[in-house]
């Protein structure tokens, strides 16, 4: 059966709802900045900025504020915004944004290269101007490296470089030095500016102050090196170094913004599943069209072998789809007339006739991206701790800047000033955050990207993290456990019944009305004996015990023994072959007709094939199984019998449901509830995790954090695994990128320098910051074979 | 401690009291905010 993914959120509602593009955001405190810009902005309610998708998505009031206004707003800080083009289907979305991304990569790769290049003639270049005149050797211990072993090549290779007067390489380097800062690296200087204005500070901030700091005190040794010949100091110059740490920062830039489109391409290839043209019949005519021109109610031609073009309903033909690619489904489905299709799936070797239903942004695809990039923009918890730690940690960072010059500068006099500045630049860059931003983006990004493409839709990093601590799973049964599609078995008449033929008539006409599968199983029995059909007044649903009505002038009460108790029957005539029934796992519905009980039906919903092995591996994992139902204790227990469970708690009415799972939370367990079906939707929402079957109702997905696209169980499965692998990920990015700063800061400041002689070279700084980015990213990406 | 020790250390303090307040405090004065504090929760 095709997901119902009907009740997915549209873009745009009344209460004001939009998601903007934003651009240029590189690490954490970026992101918190403009989600603090948006949150204080009047009329806005709420505000989710996500770094790895490039977007904010606000809540806000239309008559206080525009969608027009939010995106001044976040100009305003410094990086540029853009609104979603309406009516785009996923695949033109998914474009945009890769094109986007696309672009964003090859300007920060050339800015990159064309900076590394620099830096490359700046450190050659400055050689000769370290081993100058003053004799003395680079206070970097980078470059003293690097001059021990290239100064003899050098000097035989470029001889003439040596001979250049040193004023002269000055001024050339300060040179080069303006370019590359006002060109590649005029970013950091602009949003460090602006986010100053705004009394924010992030990377570009720790990046500017370290580069501009080093940058104006090697300009003022060029320009007027007497200021420190005067007072006995050699006027140093660090240009290289600049150069070099804006090179650094590009190039992990560059490389976040290629894991960014990396990471996106579980949803790019989903999106770009859907055909472009569809073979549409026209006036009795077959028409290629273009799928944008096709219209509801069209009737589409799917060859053999082709991707069904559009979502719909078979009219004719017969044939097996692959649904793999979006249900995760790995054998074919068989598809006849009126069953659903979905958009996208590969037909197999019949032909179909389908029938237009959904197009466009409410295609199962295009809702499928859409609640992918959702999700993706929603923040896990532990993520909020990144966003705290970021926003504090710059100005804090810059302080510890100053007071390792000052140390420097009054405890150690006999070293050059230039030592103290070096120490002071070093901490600056080290401390870049770029790593603690990423580490949970870029894990729940994949991860549900893999999710995706396992069939599994995973509605938010916080869904995510909540589904890695589950240590208790429960079963609803009907649906899930079971086919959900039940059949009767069994008809047992009573002594005083009526013909059985008008049984069945008076019984399926009264089920007909109801909404339940064991409903349709008797009217499905009705039609199939041919029994025809009544007229039925005064229907009643009653929840949890059955259904009741007027067929035909007579009065019909169809349910379980409660309810005919409620009526006063008797139902001791039948009840020795109901519960021999019921404890080979049937449902026993009583029928009275005129206040006399008439007859007995059982009926049966076979288990899924896949459910107990399914059940066991749970198990293994080490989690609690409960089966959960309003069924009688007898035909529960003889369910969980053949699935391998345990833990029965049976008889239960749709209030009960929800006691049973808080009763279970109480007991401080952190519980998983796995439903389908109208009666399931409160418990899901009331359960630490929600997971519903694919195959179930819109409400029940709508309630739920987890989607399973599969009516299979070993996607509650494969859903776990995969948070508790993300979560693992997830912690170990933090914890490297945490312990990289805490250990890179006083290294950097110099703590080690009295006891081992160990100095950070600010150069060697970036070239670390720029690498514990690329780990974490690329860690994150080792969760796309998770499963 | 030579005179222009002190007054390195007394300006670095004032640097850092400086960078505080601008980007703790002052925001928060004007109205504007703090500096990641008041992350609201999702």
């Amino acid at each position: 059966m095709t997901p119902h993914l009907s009740d997915a959120p549209p873009q745009q509602t009344e209460s004001g709802s939009v998601t903007l593009n934003v651009e240029g955001m590189t690490c954490a405190a970026c992101q918190s900045r403009v989600q603090r810009a948006l949150q204080r902005a009047p009329g806005v309610s709420s505000a989710s900025v996500n770094l790895m998708m490039a977007n904010a998505a606000v809540r806000y009031d239309p008559d206080q504020v525009s969608a027009e206004a939010l995106l001044d707003v976040i100009r305003s800080t410094g990086y540029d915004a853009s609104m979603p083009v309406p009516g785009r289907s996923a695949q033109q979305q998914q474009e945009a944004l890769d094109q986007t991304q696309q672009a964003e990569y090859d300007v920060l790769r050339r800015k990159a290269i064309v900076s590394g290049f620099a830096g490359a003639v700046a450190m050659i270049v400055s050689m000769p101007l370290m081993a100058g005149d003053h004799a003395h050797e680079s206070v970097d211990p980078f470059m003293s490296g690097v001059m021990s072993t290239l100064t003899p090549a050098l000097r035989q290779v470029m001889p003439w470089l040596y001979d250049i007067p040193a004023v002269v390489l000055s001024w050339g380097l300060l040179g080069i030095t303006i370019g590359v800062m006002s060109w590649a690296g005029r970013h950091f200087y602009s949003r460090a500016w602006l986010a100053f204005r705004h009394h924010g500070a992030d990377m570009n901030t720790l990046v500017a102050v370290g580069t501009g700091a080093a940058f104006a005190y090697s300009a003022l040794a060029t320009i007027a090196p007497g200021v420190f010949t005067s007072r006995g100091m050699a006027a140093d110059v660090y240009y290289e170094a600049v150069i070099l740490i804006i090179a650094f920062v590009l190039t992990g830039n560059a490389l976040e913004a290629r894991a960014k489109r990396r990471t996106s391409a579980a949803l790019q290839a989903l999106a770009s599943l859907q055909p472009t043209t569809a073979r549409v019949i026209r006036d009795d005519v077959e028409v290629d069209l273009p799928i944008e021109e096709v219209a509801a109610g069209d009737v589409v031609i799917v060859r053999p072998g082709e991707r069904i073009a559009v979502d719909g309903e078979v009219v004719s033909g017969e044939s097996a789809v692959d649904e793999g690619m979006v249900t995760g489904e790995s054998m074919p489905v068989v598809k006849a007339a009126a069953d659903r299709v979905i958009g996208g799936t590969v037909n197999g070797t019949g032909a179909l006739r389908v029938r237009a239903t959904t197009l466009g942004a409410d295609s199962v695809i295009a809702r499928i991206v859409t609640l992918m990039r959702d999700a993706q923009a929603s923040r896990a918890p532990i993520q909020n701790l990144a966003d705290r730690i970021s926003g504090v940690f710059v100005p804090v960072v810059v302080s510890i800047a100053i007071a390792t010059f000052v140390t420097w500068y009054v405890v150690a006099p006999g070293a050059p000033l230039i030592r103290a500045f070096s120490a002071s630049v070093a901490v600056l860059i080290i401390a870049c955050p770029c790593a603690m931003g990423l580490a949970v983006p870029t894990a729940v990004m994949v991860s549900t990207g893999r999710g995706a493409e396992m069939g599994i839709l995973v509605k938010g990093g916080a869904a995510l993290e909540r589904a890695g601590d589950v240590d208790t799973i429960v079963f609803d049964k009907t649906g899930t456990i079971t086919e959900g599609q039940p059949t009767v078995t069994d008809l047992i008449m009573s002594a005083s019944a009526v013909d059985v033929t008008d049984f069945l008539r008076i019984v399926g006409t009264l089920e007909r009305s109801s909404q339940h599968p064991i409903a349709d199983a008797i009217a499905s029995e009705a039609d199939r004996r041919g029994a025809g059909r009544g007229a039925v007044e005064s229907f009643q649903s009653v929840t949890g015990k059955g259904a009741q009505g007027v067929v035909d002038g007579r009065a019909v009460v169809a349910g379980n023994r409660a309810l005919l108790a409620d009526w006063s029957i008797d139902t001791a005539e039948l009840d020795a072959a109901a519960v021999e029934l019921e404890e080979r796992g049937r449902t026993t519905v009583f029928v009275a007709i005129d206040g006399q009980l008439a007859g007995l039906i059982a009926v049966a919903d076979p288990i899924r094939e896949t459910s107990r092995a399914a059940i066991a591996r749970l198990q293994e994992m080490g989690l609690r199984i409960v089966l959960l139902t309003g069924d009688r204790r007898e035909t529960a227990e003889a369910i969980a019998r053949e699935a391998g469970i345990a833990e029965v708690i049976a008889e239960v009415l749709p209030d009960g449901k929800v006691a049973s799972v808080e009763a279970l939370q109480q007991q401080g367990r952190v519980v998983a509830m796995v439903g389908d079906g109208i009666n399931d939707a409160p418990a899901l929402a009331r359960a630490d995790v929600g997971i519903a079957m694919g195959s179930g109702t819109d409400v029940a997905i709508e309630a739920a954090d987890i989607a399973l696209m599969r009516a299979d169980l070993s996607g509650v499965e494969s859903a776990i695994a995969l948070s508790r692998r993300t979560m693992r990920v997830m912690r170990q990015n933090l914890f490297w990128a945490f312990v990289y700063n805490v250990v890179g800061i006083p290294v950097a400041a110099g703590v080690l320098y009295p006891f081992t002689g160990l100095l950070l070279s600010p150069i060697l700084a970036s070239a670390a910051m720029a690498l514990s980015s690329v780990s974490v990213v690329t860690n994150s990406l080792r969760l796309k074979t998770a499963g | 401690m030579a005179p222009s020790d002190i007054a390195v250390i007394v300006a670095g303090a004032a640097a850092i009291a400086a960078v505080n307040w601008w980007f703790f405090l002052a925001g928060r004065d004007s109205g504007r905010g703090g500096n990641g504090n008041d992350a609201t929760p999702q």
